[in-house]
């Protein structure tokens, strides 16, 4: 009488194997080998524009003083070939823009900027230093003036900012003057609202 | 016969006013910001500290007379770090938290009282102390309500002056006329709703300043906001 035969076909055990063994190797590689890519994030460059580049208006924001209201003040910066260099000589002009007259910049004096940079995901990060600015003389509404300002001299020359970050000496902080919150400054706009409370 | 009768009146009477006599007093958190070695904003002679403590007690009192029962955040010029500011108002069980501030600016132009609303929670958040939580767009509301409450008996608009759209190009975020705000502020960021920071005035304006050196002004604002706050509570 014939035995039958227990033993099963080997194959599916080796395929098995050979998958584990694939899967350890992209695991293996994956972790351990090559770096990851992070995103690349532009950095101005000095200097920012040549001498033979064009000059071009923009618009930096201020505040009207009789009014009280947000305003656009023209500008001049260079058409440099880099659109960060574009936009570090934007937030430049707002940073030293007029504090005399009927319209006003509103940027607590002493505030500098450190760095700038611009990422893929169209990010704006400005690193600002503001130690030498007189805390005890900036209230939330001078501070809301300036953030705002600054967000919107970016985003309403640069389509390509979705967002505007401002870091404190290269750190994330709270506050810059210690009221308006940053956190949400990260997001340009912090609410989708209009003005009848509806979302 | 006439004993239960007695009775029966004596029962009836307690069940009327037993509601009145049980009902608890509303508690409101007041918060005079910055105070000891944070002297907060400082014009001249002027230093926010001691305005924010005088506006807190001001309106302590007016509260007080409009039937809540009052809880300060401080009482006198002492430093409290902003999480116990936050531990202590959160946890008095409060119906509403008033944080007063002043206000000041570059030019000394802007002058008179504004109220602002923390917005609705949103992503990406980082900050040194964990906040309260999520403000969901119901307890914005509230908020809201308790705002716009103080700013009517303080005789302004109900105009609310908001961020309003995706790429910030909402060039009158910050307009002449509204006293209203929806803004971030750092005061507001670790309360339970509903919460609203109060500026009575800008120390950059000299005529704010002089306006409220007067008790009976300072009183006076108190008195508006205390109705504010009882009008949101239908007190």
């Amino acid at each position: 009488m014939k035995e039958k035969s227990t033993l099963k076909p080997a194959w599916p055990a080796y395929a098995f194997l050979l998958a584990v063994l694939v899967a350890g190797v992209l695991a293996f590689r994956h972790f351990h080998g090559s770096p990851r890519l992070e995103p690349l994030h532009s950095q101005s460059q000095s200097p920012l524009y040549e001498t033979g580049d064009k000059p071009v208006t923009i618009y930096i924001k201020a505040v009207a003083l009789e009014s009280g209201k947000m305003v656009n003040a023209a500008a001049t910066i260079r058409q440099s070939k880099s659109r960060v260099n574009q936009m570090k000589q934007a937030i430049l002009a707002y940073l030293e823009g007029s504090r005399k007259g009927p319209v006003q910049v509103p940027v607590p004096e002493g505030t500098a900027l450190n760095e700038f940079y611009f990422t893929p995901t169209g990010a704006a990060v400005a690193d600002l230093s503001v130690s030498q600015v007189k805390r005890e003389r900036v209230g939330f509404y001078e501070e809301t003036l300036f953030v705002r300002g600054l967000i919107e001299t970016l985003t309403g020359n640069f389509f390509e900012v979705k967002q505007v970050k401002i870091l404190v000496d290269g750190q994330d902080q709270p506050t810059l003057f210690g009221h308006y919150a940053l956190a949400t400054s990260e997001a340009s706009m912090p609410v989708t609202e209009n003005s009848n409370g509806k979302f | 016969m006439r004993v239960l009768s007695k009775l029966k009146i004596f029962l009836l009477a307690v069940l009327i006013f037993l509601p009145a006599l049980g009902r608890a007093k509303a508690v409101i958190v007041l918060d005079a910001a910055h105070g000891g070695s944070d002297p907060g904003l400082k014009y001249g002679s002027e230093v926010e500290k001691e305005w924010n403590l005088r506006f807190a007690l001001a309106l302590e009192k007016a509260l007080e007379e409009e039937g809540f029962e009052v809880v300060q955040v401080r009482h006198k010029d002492e430093t409290i770090p902003l999480d116990k500011r936050a531990e202590r108002a959160n946890t008095a069980q409060a119906s509403a938290i008033l944080v007063i501030h002043a206000d000041g600016e570059w030019a000394g132009e802007r002058s008179g009282p504004m109220i602002i609303v923390e917005p609705p929670t949103q992503g990406g958040e980082s900050t040194e102390i964990p906040r309260w939580g999520v403000i969901t767009p119901y307890q914005y509301r509230m908020s809201l309500k308790l705002g716009r409450d103080i700013a009517q008996a303080l005789g302004f608009g109900m105009e609310l002056s908001s961020l309003s759209d995706s790429r910030g190009t909402a060039g009158e975020a910050l307009n002449d006329t509204a006293r209203l705000y929806c803004l971030p502020h750092q005061g507001l960021r670790y309360l339970a709703p509903p919460a609203v920071v109060i500026t009575p005035l800008f120390l950059s304006n000299p005529s704010d300043v002089k306006r409220f050196s007067a008790d009976q002004a300072a009183a006076d604002f108190a008195a508006q906001v205390a109705r504010g706050v009882a009008n949101f509570l239908q007190y």
